[in-house]
């Protein structure tokens, strides 16, 4: 069943940039939406100064801007400063506050190397890939015991996988490799070949499989699972713009193509950029 | 553009008539003061008279004897043209001007019923304030009384005095204004022994300037600098909108009405905006209900065809206007989600009577 909630405080002319997500915020609603489905990116980095001021100033809220001031002067407990922020308004309900209190807490009690492990995995899911490749990165560094079996193998694949979401593909196949010699996933095996097939070229690629680098039966399952995806690919709304635009003959489609290449060219920077873009 | 202040002033009240501008403005006491600028300056060089910068004003109410000519629209152009935000200004009519400066007056005086008479080209007109205290907040209605039209000077008073006393016969009346420079002079000697006899007697020039001084000041939900209470009040002038409408939203235990929109708002610049959470929602039901009566009846706007999104995800920004005094207008828009999710574009309207 449906329901209206009237809005808490104002929405904001100038919204608050969260540089951990690289989102902007531009109401207390989209506050409580973040940090509910971010909970490992919210800590007290979050909580500055300027956040709260914008809070009082910007969505119209002294006492919340005003409370959240107060316990963060006091060091209050940062479970109990997300529930001050979500009992402001009703736009979660008593059962999500408590949710979402419950999990902030086993974050904040996992080992430091399992967070980090589960803020490199919120990165990627945001397309953060450069600041997901760092957690992982560091996660590998810092060499602690294994928060659970297989937990380094993982690391390592998810390392590869966000390399090759940025096409870096030699990078990924070495980090799946090394996955692989970890805990021996033929999934993760599937996923080395796949990046070694979409990394290199195609003599090269057949010269690894003749030389056993790569099994046959691998390479065909690459191949089918790389024929299936060209084909929900080709059905979906981008391909069908792409392909319309491409019918049409005429320099007066090239402005239109230009528009569609440079959006995923735009996105592709944001993705793989690593720096902060600037705070508010 | 003329300096007449030396601190900055934000709250305006302004009656632009054929003689002159009057523009009051908050004085150092926390009470208004009045500038009279003499016609021939050049009236948008006058709108805000150099007090503050255009762009500072927080209110400036004009007022006019009726402010849906379009003499008072001209006007309402110029004071935009002069750099005042278009949120920032208002527009009332003298009478609304009038309860203003009324209830920011010592409560004394609006015990009971308040009576205006005003003096133009020979023409007294009464009108009768009334109070309703038994809602919150109260509401005010300015009623007509008798009118006279004096033939010449000769026998005023005479005339005044008999109609006031047929006027308060079996009336309780607080006080008493005499609006306008007619009243001037030493012309009333029986008219104001009727008029003092167990009431209050105020006489002045700048009435209805002042009070929309007031007037911008409640808008803006300014305090006074005497720290007076503010009285809260609806006013149901002829212009004014007559019925309240809320929206039934959820709450942490059930649903509840929250208002959105006030009665007594002049109904020709009337622009409330307020903007809604909706989850998996086809309709938004508002409520209406009449200030006069208190009854209240639902009144239901379609939204089909919201795309679907994650719970709770979806903006929608609503715009209250008015067509008439009796109609009002809902423009539903779909804002989307901020970052997260795009605005789809899709609108709907619908007409309500209120």
């Amino acid at each position: 069943m449906g329901g209206i909630w009237l809005c808490h405080g104002k929405t904001a002319a100038v919204p608050y940039y969260v540089e951990q997500a690289d989102v902007r915020l531009y109401s207390y609603e989209e506050v409580c939406y973040f940090i509910y489905h971010n909970l490992y990116l919210f800590g007290r980095e979050m909580l500055t100064e300027s956040f709260v001021r914008w809070l009082e100033r910007d969505l119209e809220l002294p006492g919340l801007a005003g409370d959240i001031r107060e316990m963060v002067r006091q060091n209050t407990e940062l479970v109990h400063i997300m529930e001050r922020i979500f009992e402001d308004a009703p736009y979660l309900n008593a059962q999500e506050v408590q949710k979402a209190a419950k999990m902030l807490r086993t974050i904040l009690n996992e080992p430091e190397s399992v967070k980090r492990k589960k803020r490199g995995d919120r990165y990627v899911e945001l397309h953060r890939y450069e600041a997901g490749i760092r957690e992982y990165r560091q996660i590998i560094k810092e060499e602690g015991a294994e928060a659970y079996d297989g937990f380094y193998a993982q690391v390592y694949h998810n390392l590869g996988t966000a390399c090759a979401r940025m096409f870096r593909f030699k990078e990924a196949s070495e980090y799946y490799m090394q996955s692989y010699r970890l805990k021996k996933d033929p999934e993760v095996m599937l996923a080395f070949t796949a990046a070694l097939r979409l990394g290199l070229p195609a003599e090269l690629y057949a010269g690894l499989i003749q030389r056993g680098q790569a099994t046959k039966q691998q390479a065909d399952e690459v191949e089918k699972r790389l024929q299936e995806l060209r084909e929900l690919n080709r059905s979906g709304a981008e391909a069908q713009e792409l392909e319309r635009v491409l019918a049409r003959a005429g320099e007066d489609e090239r402005g239109e193509l230009l528009a569609i290449t440079g959006d995923w060219k735009r996105e592709f920077r944001k993705n793989i950029q690593g720096a902060c873009v600037g705070s508010r | 553009m003329t300096r007449l202040a030396e601190l900055l002033r934000r709250h305006f009240g302004c009656n632009i008539t054929e003689e002159d501008i009057r523009l009051s403005f908050v004085g150092s006491d926390g009470e208004p003061m009045t500038v009279e600028i003499p016609a021939n300056h050049e009236k948008e060089d006058c709108a805000v008279a150099g007090a503050c910068e255009p762009e500072q004003v927080q209110a400036f109410v004009l007022t006019a004897k009726d402010p849906e000519s379009d003499a008072a629209a001209e006007c309402v152009e110029k004071i935009k043209s002069a750099g005042i935000p278009d949120t920032a200004i208002y527009v009332q009519d003298y009478l609304e001007s009038f309860v203003h400066f009324v209830v920011h007056q010592e409560p004394d005086l609006w015990t009971h019923a308040v009576v205006l008479f005003t003096l133009e080209q020979g023409v007294l007109r009464s009108y009768e304030m009334i109070m309703k205290r038994q809602t919150r907040p109260y509401l005010v209605q300015v009623f007509p009384g008798p009118v006279k039209v004096f033939d010449g000077d000769d026998g005023m008073d005479e005339a005044f005095a008999e109609l006031a006393m047929n006027y308060f016969r079996k009336k309780l009346v607080s006080s008493v204004f005499l609006a306008g420079e007619a009243f001037e002079g030493n012309w009333m000697k029986r008219s104001l022994k009727v008029l003092c006899a167990g009431r209050r007697v105020f006489q002045g020039k700048n009435l209805f300037s002042k009070g929309a001084c007031y007037a911008a000041l409640s808008f803006t939900k300014e305090k006074r600098a005497s720290g007076g209470e503010e009285v809260p009040f609806i006013y149901l002038g002829e212009r004014n909108t007559k019925s309240f409408i809320g929206i039934l939203t959820e709450a942490r235990i059930g649903r509840e009405c929250r208002e959105v929109m006030s009665a007594g708002i002049f109904w020709r610049t009337c622009h409330v905006v307020c903007e809604v959470i909706a989850d998996d929602a086809e309709e938004i039901a508002l409520v209406v209900q009449s200030a006069y009566t208190g009854e209240s009846r639902q009144e239901v706007i379609p939204i089909p065809g919201l795309p679907k999104r994650p719970k709770r995800t979806t903006r929608l920004k609503l715009t209250f206007t008015c067509k008439s005094v009796r109609c009002c207008h809902v423009l539903v828009e779909d804002a989307g989600f901020g970052e997260f999710f795009a605005p789809s574009g899709l609108s709907w309207e619908q007409d309500i009577s209120i």
